[in-house]
């Protein structure tokens, strides 16, 4: 009776806000329906035959479960998700609501969902998984989610509960995640990319677990991908890089998708459909071709007759692979960067990562910049400090975001494209620009 | 050529501390001036340490500054603290006073030994208390610098910090806290000074934002003319 009464209290909330288009309108349901009923996940989940995927992870969770979803689907499996940024446990506790009928059965064979750092052991005490996913562990909002070790810590509690009736599909050219992997008595299928990657010989800034997670000495890279992803070897103790791993990276070659960090976000998810699921190439491959990216994430969007290409940028290490991304757009001459920073809550409230990002590496061509943004001013700053003598005259910083956008739209020529790479809350606001309208 | 010290670069950098290198070469280099950094680390030698003008430090995880300790608590850590002793100017930042002061209490495991060159203690009340989080604003107090002729300085910054940390008789605090918690949020102070050595809880690019403090320490490293360019 009370799972009945906490069911229709918290649709009937959803159907208000879906019908008044309120805002955060995909956690208030869940949120509801957690103080009417604390254990209603594991009430609707434990009697329920639909599949469940995680993902975690601090990049990637979105493009992966939008990968995941689109190859199930291509096999003819109704699947559902959490949508974008609502992670948390009440997000979460939204997706299912929606799919559960008032009797407790849900509807749909699989739901794909994206957790949020810290809400993964809240998530796990909730329900057990068929398939979950760690992606990769940076440095993101210190002040929200605390130091990476701490992160780890939390993860590797929650990695000794699983059971055998969930599988581990873990990144092996993380050192953390892969040592904190082996706490656990669930199956682990660790995953990689090609080979062609691996090209860079020199640790970079942006790296966070580069001692060995078991002796504390400094490990060995052989070679890095990006950060402190790589095939590393610890010299003093027998840690090293799994011996056996998946790569299916090559399928980023039939995507939309740009970038390492894609290469490890298809290989992820592919590695999780074949061994939880059982699909076959030709549906990764023509799910792969019609998948539309996730807003922000490479999104493309068309813009008085330019295109403008959302770089979703919301830590040292999205922002740099971002750059990298960039910069082989802007070969074009023709074609503008635009940077945008905010520090509301969802992009954290310490702006201090931007000064462990290489703007240097797009600031290297003495390019036009424009800059905007809560704190356009702190970027100015910023990129100030990657010029030779400090004068400021290509880059163009605008305290009004819409202004920083019409600017930079006009100085890029008709039929080229404006890269913006965006913190979080300030890419929702250059899209409700460019759109027209809000979408979350 | 200007040598900048920079302490542990790949173990003390967690939130945008290399800021403080980059502002200080920049600066350097608007005016003409070369510099190089110095990484004091593991396979730093003796005498490259005791070549720097400046040293600067930035934040640690709890983890890493074990790494760190283990590296000081031999014959660079006795180094340090002569060079301070005789005047070195040098910035540390977040996490990095903590390690220079008398010891380090955090939140799960072992007091950790400092090198003692701040007459202070910092303890992580545990690990469930709340972190000191946001955006501080603070006034520079000159007179404890030793400059008590320099114009009145308001610094901003972010702090995020577990430890609170007490300063004791050998040591002044660096400036007074405006909004913030600062050094324990109960006295208002805010870091510490030592001769021309400034800790300070303010995290990361400290340096960049207040670029008058910048100048300050660049001023005792190549001289009076340059704060005033």
């Amino acid at each position: 009776m009370r799972l009945v009464f906490t069911l229709l209290a918290a649709k009937f909330t959803d159907s208000i806000i879906r019908i008044l288009s309120l805002g955060s309108g995909s956690t208030w349901p869940g949120h509801l329906a957690l103080a009417l009923y604390p254990n209603i996940l594991k009430k609707i989940t434990q009697d329920s035959d639909a599949k469940i995927i995680l993902i975690a992870g601090t990049n990637g969770k979105t493009t992966t479960s939008l990968i995941i979803k689109s190859i199930l689907e291509k096999s003819g499996l109704n699947v559902f998700h959490n949508e974008e940024g609502a992670n948390l446990l009440n997000g979460i506790t939204t997706a299912f609501i929606r799919r559960t009928s008032l009797t407790g059965s849900i509807s749909g064979d699989v739901a794909v969902l994206e957790v949020d750092e810290n809400s993964l052991p809240h998530v796990l005490n909730e329900l057990i998984p068929h398939g979950i996913i760690f992606l990769n562990l940076f440095r993101d909002q210190l002040d929200r989610y605390g130091e990476v070790d701490i992160v780890a810590h939390k993860w590797r509690a929650v990695l000794s509960l699983l059971t055998k009736d969930t599988t581990v599909v873990v990144n092996a050219d993380d050192p953390q995640l892969a040592h904190i992997s082996r706490s656990t008595k669930a199956p682990i299928i660790p995953f990689t990319i090609d080979p062609s990657y691996f090209s860079k010989k020199e640790q970079s800034h942006d790296v966070d677990s580069t001692y060995c997670p078991e002796c504390g000495t400094k490990l060995s890279y052989q070679s890095y991908t990006y950060s402190h992803l790589g095939d590393y070897a610890c010299s003093k103790c027998s840690f090293t890089r799994a011996e056996s791993m998946q790569d299916y990276s090559h399928f980023l070659s039939d995507s939309h998708l740009k970038g390492i960090y894609n290469a490890y976000n298809i290989s992820a998810a592919v590695t999780l459909v074949k061994s939880v699921f059982t699909s076959i190439d030709t549906d990764i491959i023509s799910a792969l071709k019609a998948m539309k990216p996730a807003f922000g994430r490479q999104e493309v969007i068309d813009y008085k007759g330019r295109k403008v290409l959302m770089l979703l940028s919301k830590n040292p290490v999205g922002f740099n692979q971002s750059i990298a991304v960039g910069n082989d757009m802007l070969k074009d001459k023709k074609n503008r960067v635009l940077v945008c920073l905010n520090d509301r809550i969802p992009d954290g409230r310490d702006i201090s990562w931007i000064w462990d990002v290489e703007f240097e590496q797009l600031y290297k061509e003495g390019r036009d910049i424009y800059v905007s943004g809560d704190r356009a001013t702190s970027m100015g700053v910023r990129l100030q400090y990657c010029t030779e003598t400090g004068n400021m005259e290509n880059i163009h910083v605008y305290q009004d975001l819409a202004e920083a956008v019409e600017a930079s739209v006009k100085d890029t020529s008709t039929g080229n494209t404006l890269v913006v790479m965006a913190t979080y809350s300030a890419m929702l606001e250059v899209r409700k620009i460019l759109v027209g309208r809000k979408l979350l | 050529m200007i040598k900048i010290g920079w302490l542990y670069p790949d173990l003390m950098s967690t939130y945008g501390d290399r800021g403080n290198i980059i502002c200080l070469q920049k600066r350097l280099q608007w005016r003409g001036k070369q510099s190089e950094i110095i990484p004091i680390d593991v396979h730093t030698s003796e005498n490259q340490l005791k070549s720097v003008d400046i040293i600067i430090g930035g934040g640690s995880q709890d983890i890493a500054q074990e790494i760190v300790m283990r590296d000081l608590r031999g014959t660079k850590g006795k180094i340090i603290k002569s060079l301070i002793e005789k005047g070195l100017p040098a910035l540390f930042v977040c996490g990095a006073p903590q390690i220079m002061g008398n010891y380090y209490e955090p939140a799960w495991g072992k007091r950790i030994e400092g090198l003692g060159i701040f007459d202070m203690v910092t303890k992580n009340p545990g690990k469930d208390a709340e972190r000191c989080i946001g955006n501080v604003t603070a006034e520079v107090l000159w007179d404890n610098v030793g400059a008590p002729d320099h114009e009145p300085t308001i610094i901003t910054g972010f702090e995020n910090h577990g430890g609170r940390t007490y300063l004791g008789n050998g040591a002044k605090p660096f400036a007074k806290i405006i909004k913030g918690n600062g050094n324990n949020s109960e006295d208002g102070t805010e870091g510490v000074v030592y001769k021309n050595a400034i800790g300070c809880y303010f995290h990361g690019p400290l340096l960049p934002r207040n670029p008058i403090v910048a100048d300050y320490l660049l001023s005792l490293v190549v001289g009076k003319e340059f704060s005033n360019n």
